[in-house]
């Protein structure tokens, strides 16, 4: 049976409530819909979606799992792919950027305290991926249409800011000890940090590029 | 028409090889089909199917594409090259656990 607008529309609006991502949203309400058309009465619309949610899905809490193990994929294999690019950072000619890095920390781009353009560029570069995701989040929500986060976009958020939570969580013990984080150490974050920026660019704009085609 | 636990380790082995006999197919697809070759018997549930699906497709075993049915995304699932150099492997292994199982249990294989 067919369904007309406000019966998908009341659909919509039920799941968007409960399901946090696109492609759990997406598949759900195909599935949902799919099986609905495919019976030939339905007395009751509302009943019947109901009934396929618990039935087929395990109502909201099997959803939270199914998230929840589809997030566990989609993490373990950026984690895969951060790991590949960092192994080929040791490798020629990735090896060029930490050897880069290396040598502009030796060449002293004094951190905090310094050098206010160093301390710019600093916080530039640990904010640069969070800034990215909303970018990529307004292009994908205007391209593509989507109405919820992505297990991607999920993962890699948690990701972006990585690094400089570490940072800051750091300068607070020390603040707190009123210890200074020595020069050799904020060099050290440094190289990490341009090597987390290089890899999540390099993660994110090929995923990017695969939602955009 | 029932929800077999014993299907749980099998999952992926029946999803890749459903794949390999149907080019592409969708969620949904899926359980009807296994529905179908079952006469009804068994029943994937889509709380286990999509997750497994979701998985495979993060280990680069399948690969998806989107297509507007009805102004509804549908999103249909294929193998890759390494999800189809996967599924005679997964079906030796399966092959060999239900030799196995027979065995210990001492179950004749049924005669047709």
């Amino acid at each position: 049976m067919k369904l007309d607008n406000q019966q998908k529309t009341a659909i919509q609006q039920n799941l968007i409530k409960f399901v946090k991502y696109q492609e759990t949203y997406q598949e759900i309400y195909d599935h949902i819909l799919t099986s609905l058309e495919t019976m030939d009465t339905i007395p009751n619309v509302q009943i019947a979606y109901t009934h396929i949610l618990e039935n087929d899905f395990g109502g909201i809490k099997g959803i939270e799992i199914m998230e929840k193990i589809g997030k566990k994929a989609i993490r373990h294999n950026i984690q895969k792919a951060y790991v590949n690019h960092l192994i080929n950072l040791f490798k020629w000619p990735g090896i060029l950027l930490p050897a880069l890095a290396l040598i502009a920390a030796y060449f002293d781009i004094s951190l905090f305290g310094t050098s206010f353009v160093a301390a710019v560029l600093f916080l530039m570069c640990c904010v640069s991926p969070w800034l990215f995701l909303v970018v990529r989040n307004f292009i994908i929500g205007l391209k593509v249409k989507e109405v919820k986060n992505t297990y991607f976009g999920d993962v890699m958020s948690e990701l972006a800011l990585v690094l400089f939570r570490v940072y800051c969580f750091a300068k607070a013990i020390l603040l707190i000890f009123k210890m200074q984080m020595g020069q050799y150490i904020e060099h050290a974050f440094f190289v990490l940090l341009i090597i987390h920026v290089f890899i999540f660019f390099t993660i994110s704009v090929k995923q990017l590029k695969v939602s955009l085609r | 028409m029932s929800t077999n636990p014993l299907l749980k380790g099998t999952l992926q082995t029946i999803i890749l090889k459903l794949l390999e006999d149907n080019t592409q197919m969708y969620g949904y697809e899926i359980t009807q089909k296994v529905k179908e070759i079952t006469a009804g018997e068994i029943k994937l549930t889509e709380g286990a199917l999509y997750p497994a699906l979701h998985k495979l497709e993060a280990e680069g075993m399948l690969e998806t594409t989107t297509e507007i049915v009805d102004s509804r995304v549908r999103k249909y699932y294929r193998l890759t090259e390494q999800g189809g150099n996967e599924v005679s492997s997964k079906l030796d292994e399966a092959q060999a656990f239900i030799e196995q199982l027979q065995a210990i249990l001492s179950l004749k294989p049924a005669l047709k």
